[in-house]
């Protein structure tokens, strides 16, 4: 063997069997450093004869970056290795708790609110925001009420004096708009809404309403049946349909109930739909012509529809909340459950 | 309204079962709330809309079922009977023991009355009493049973009174006379207003009209002759005066939402048969039938255009027809569609829509087709105002805060603003009796519903002031500004400082800077209160709740609050951000450490750092606040830090020390010395 092939072996040995990074480093300066022994045998080269010296020089030069790379590799595993052996003191119990931020938490109410207002604008319409103590004249006679009429009967209305009232529906926004507002029209609003009703678990003296109305040329039944389900797809689901009934409100004509496909059930029937497969959601219609032509809109050029709905109802079901009440009492444990 | 399956079977034969009969009316408008049991089979609890008077009877409800499926709901001799009016020959001569005047024709356009000279006084047959009973009604003797049962077959109410109790035997129909009485048969004694309408005798009154009858007149076991009351009365003047007298019945329900005036004379027919049926007692022959009132509906025009338009689907014009006819028009056609005269019963139908309604509901909206609108798209889009509150919103759950909803018609509360709430006049109890001028009463509501001794809670929502309503937004915190936790144990408490940090949070995210100035709430801590205040206008008010107030209310203390008025605000301008470039060269920073007299407000300490290092100033924040052992006795030591940074070079520690003792020769100005 010769003596390149011989320190070369030995080298390599050692770095093999150096077993902590500080000794990989002695064996490295011992081998390979500026006075290393590769250093002493490239001096031997004055000894070789000047045809052999080229030939000798280059093998020492590949044995060094040889051995070099094999410390470099030694290195990456003790320090590996070493890593290892450090983390595992610091091994921590993960099932211990996190910490708890301040989260900030929309109230379920609120929840509703923001997708039925996302839904709506996406379709188009304008947000409007009228006074809940409202003017006797907006809650019931702007909207087709006739005096003493018994339609007024669901609407047990808190008054403040003569004149004003809490609204007992946001259609009250109507008069307002059709006030400030030409045609074409798509407006809505969200708000709350106030009712002289004994309180119980599903029913409260205070609640909020989403209604909405469009007023255009040609507008029917078929685009308000057509609105109503793109608006309760966007809500429910892709395949939420929608179905009429007759109904009666004094400020459309005709009027309907609606209906939704359960999206709970699809349609097996389930504790949220009682078993009929069907929610009914709220009350629509034709813009009742009485009032168009109240605000000198032409009834032969325009006409338009009118659909409402609780919104505590969303929630409701989404949550399977079973008391209004809760929404309004704000307990914590709640209020809580529902990082929204 | 209940009525038995068996009953409306007795009108129409039909093979449907009570659910299948159910979900007709249903789909007809006409909803059946429920499906009850009872010794007679099912029971349909069925609720008729307001408009639909004439549904509120068992023939009613057999007009509908056979209008929607003449082959399904066929009508029965009993029916047809009903529709001819059981006439008993004798209806065109007029009755000579009673006589009837109307002083108020508008509001009673038809009396009539039949007599009976012996009154059999037993109880009614097994058959009535059960269908009575099946309906939620409870049987007392033969001729009230038989009132009421012929009020529930056909929809007129009938009233009874003791033909020789009544003075000299007649009847008189009038307004009521001022300071009029009368005892009604819930033994109640009531006073009239002069717009009531009464029925009288020669003297007094015995019944209010449509409403219920009197005490004193009332037939009972001594009753020898009856005279029998069968009227139609204007229905907004019988729900003016049964909402006066908050006296709901079966009748006034009835009046109210239209009795067809032709079916008057058919109802005292029918009382006669009934009668005759179950005690063998006959009436004496003749009407007294008083009709000054008549009035025909009249004939309207639907185009067939406008059906279909506002349909939104094709209905041919022979089916319209059909349908219209069914439910008892007289229908012509004509060149633009047909002309409908409404039967008498349907007062309801006026305009075109109206029958455009009758011929979808008829046609069945299940056929209607779904069309999204075309034609202009208007800009959809929030408000100004609730964009500015969703932002408040979001700026307040950034900051961790919980969103409540409390309610905004409340009991007066300490924590009310200092200005009188609105007050209800009709109040459902004291704690539904005035409109809330300010969210903090009811966050301390929700404060109580807490189950932690730390909270951040907030609302958005409006208060009613006397001038106008505001959207307001208000927070309530007390206790940690984090959760505990093993790792950290208890974290800093919430203060005033904290509030103000959060109020400068939603500021900046409403690009609209408050400052706080000096206010004096008898809500908050004397000294630790503050007015917010945008663009020199109050906005709001902050700071700890008063400690009394909190005691008294019995809340947890350290309790600290704010409200912001976002109607205002937003009528204030909005500083939106502009982009400013910045140095790409290094900062220094200089710490600075002052005694100054604790007068002096630190706004002013760092207004004057501001003027004096202005140009090379980045930021300045105070760090540390000391006073006690070291430092003389009303004065406190100050730790405030700078960065300083040059926008086109790297400042020189020179250049950078200069500044600082510029500052605080600025600061000598104020008393403040160097330490």
């Amino acid at each position: 063997m010769n003596p390149i092939e011989e320190l070369r072996a030995k080298a390599e040995e050692e770095i093999e069997r150096a077993e902590q990074l500080d000794a990989l480093r002695a064996v490295e300066i011992r081998y390979l450093g500026k006075s290393g022994e590769f250093t002493a045998l490239l001096r031997t080269v004055g000894t070789l004869s000047p045809e052999e010296r080229p030939a000798f020089g280059k093998a020492v030069n590949e044995a060094k970056e040889q051995l070099q790379s094999l410390v470099e590799e030694r290195r990456s595993q003790l320090e590996l290795t070493e890593e290892r052996r450090v983390a595992e003191r610091e091994r921590i119990d993960l099932t211990m708790p996190g910490r708890r931020f301040r989260v900030g938490i929309r109230h379920p109410i609120t929840e509703a609110e923001e997708r039925i207002k996302a839904a709506l604008i996406g379709l188009g319409f304008e947000f409007f925001e009228g006074p809940e103590l409202e003017e006797a004249k907006y809650n019931f006679e702007a909207l087709n009420y006739p005096p003493d009429h018994p339609a007024m009967d669901d609407q047990d209305t808190f008054y403040v004096d003569d004149h004003r009232l809490m609204r007992t529906q946001c259609t009250a926004i109507q008069g307002r708009v059709f006030e400030q507002k030409q045609p074409p029209l798509r407006v809505f609003t969200v708000g709350r809404c106030y009712r002289n009703e004994a309180v119980d678990r599903t029913h409260g003296h205070t609640f909020h309403q989403v209604d909405a109305f469009m007023v255009d040329e040609g507008i029917n039944m078929a685009h308000l049946k057509g609105t109503l389900r793109a608006f309760a797809s966007a809500m429910f689901g892709a395949d939420t349909r929608v179905r009429f009934r007759p109904d009666y409100f004094p400020f459309v004509e005709p009027g309907v109930d609606y209906s939704i496909s359960c999206p709970f059930c699809a349609g097996a029937g389930c504790a949220v739909c009682k078993g009929t497969a069907w929610i009914e959601l709220g009350g629509a219609g034709l813009i009742h012509p009485n009032i168009l032509r109240a605000h000198d809109i032409d009834t032969e050029r325009w006409t338009g529809w009118a659909f409402g709905l609780g919104v505590e109802r969303i929630p409701m079901m989404q949550y399977q909340i079973d008391d209004l009440r809760l929404f309004y009492d704000n307990d914590s444990r709640f209020l809580e459950q529902f990082r929204a | 309204m209940r009525l038995t399956h068996e009953w409306v079977c007795e009108y129409v034969e039909t093979v449907a079962s009570p659910q299948e009969i159910a979900d007709t009316l249903t789909m007809l408008g006409h909803e059946v709330e429920a499906i009850e049991q009872s010794d007679l089979g099912a029971v349909l609890a069925v609720k008729v809309t307001p408009n639909r008077g004439d549904c509120l009877s068992v023939l009613g409800i057999a007009r509908e079922l056979a209008a929607s499926d003449p082959t399904r709901f066929q009508p029965t001799e009993l029916m047809r009977e009903a529709i001819r009016g059981w006439t008993l020959g004798d209806e065109a001569t007029p009755l000579s023991a009673t006589s009837v005047t109307i002083e108020t024709p508008d509001l009673c356009p038809r009396y009539a009355a039949r007599v009976w000279n012996e009154a059999p006084m037993q109880a009614s047959a097994d058959w009535m009493q059960a269908r009575l009973v099946a309906c939620g009604m409870r049987p007392i003797n033969v001729i009230v049973d038989t009132t009421n049962y012929v009020m529930l077959e056909l929809g007129q109410p009938l009233h009874a009174f003791d033909l020789d109790l009544l003075r000299e035997e007649r009847i008189v129909v009038r307004t009521a006379r001022p300071g009029e009485k009368m005892r009604t048969l819930d033994g109640i004694e009531r006073e009239f207003s002069t717009e009531m309408m009464l029925i009288c005798d020669a003297e007094r009154p015995v019944a209010v009209a449509g409403v219920m009858g009197g005490e004193e007149t009332e037939v009972t076991q001594t009753t020898k002759r009856i005279l029998l009351e069968s009227a139609h009365f204007q229905p907004a003047s019988v729900r003016r005066t049964r909402r006066a007298l908050n006296l709901p019945t079966e009748a006034s329900h009835r009046f109210e939402r239209h009795v067809d005036p032709e079916g008057v004379v058919r109802a005292l027919n029918r009382f006669a048969l009934l009668l005759s049926q179950q005690t063998g007692v006959a009436q004496e022959p003749g009407v007294c039938d008083l009709y000054p009132g008549r009035s025909e509906l009249q004939p309207v025009q639907v185009r067939e255009a406008r059906w279909n338009l506002l349909l939104g689907m094709e209905v041919p014009r022979a089916a319209a027809a059909a349908s219209l006819n069914s439910i008892g028009m007289r229908v012509a056609e004509t060149e633009e569609g047909l002309t409908a005269t409404p039967p008498s019963w349907r007062a309801d139908i006026a305009i075109e829509e109206d029958l455009v309604e009758e011929i979808g509901r008829l046609a069945g909206y299940e056929n209607m087709p779904e069309r999204l609108p075309e034609g202009s798209t208007p800009q959809g889009g929030e408000s100004a105002l609730t964009s500015l509150r969703t932002r408040a919103r979001d700026a307040m759950l950034r900051l961790g805060f919980i969103e409540v909803v409390t309610h905004s018609l409340r009991a007066p509360s300490p924590l009310d603003a200092p200005c009188d709430p609105i007050r209800l006049r009709n109040p459902a109890s004291p704690e539904v009796s005035v409109l809330r001028n300010s969210l903090l009463p009811g966050l301390a509501d929700a404060a109580r519903r807490q189950h932690d001794d730390s909270f951040f809670l907030f609302e958005v929502g409006r208060v009613f002031l006397p001038e106008a309503e505001r959207v307001c937004i208000a927070g309530l915190m007390r206790g940690q500004l984090l959760p505990e936790h093993w790792r950290s144990g208890h974290a800093a408490e919430v203060d005033v400082f904290t509030l103000k940090g959060a109020l400068q949070e939603v500021g900046a995210r409403l690009h609209r800077l408050p400052a706080f100035e000096q206010s004096n709430d008898e809500r908050f801590h004397p000294a630790k209160q503050a007015r917010v205040v945008v663009a020199g206008q109050d906005v709001g008010v902050m700071g700890e709740l008063s400690r009394l107030l909190v005691e008294r209310m019995h809340l947890q203390p350290s309790l600290f609050a704010f409200e912001m008025d976002l109607t205002s605000l937003l009528e204030l301008p909005e500083a939106t951000p502009r982009y400013k470039p910045f140095s790409a060269f290094p900062h220094v920073r200089r710490d600075i450490a002052i005694e100054v007299p604790k007068d002096v407000p630190y706004a002013q300490i760092e207004r004057l750092i501001r003027e004096s290092a202005a140009g090379l100033l980045e930021e300045v924040w105070l760090f540390d606040v000391y006073e006690g052992k070291g430092i003389e006795e009303g004065k406190h030591s100050l730790g405030i830090a700078m960065t300083l940074r040059h926008m086109e070079k790297t400042l020189t520690d020179e250049e950078a020390n200069e500044v600082r003792e510029r500052v605080l020769q600025a600061l000598a100005s104020l008393g403040a010395k160097q330490r």
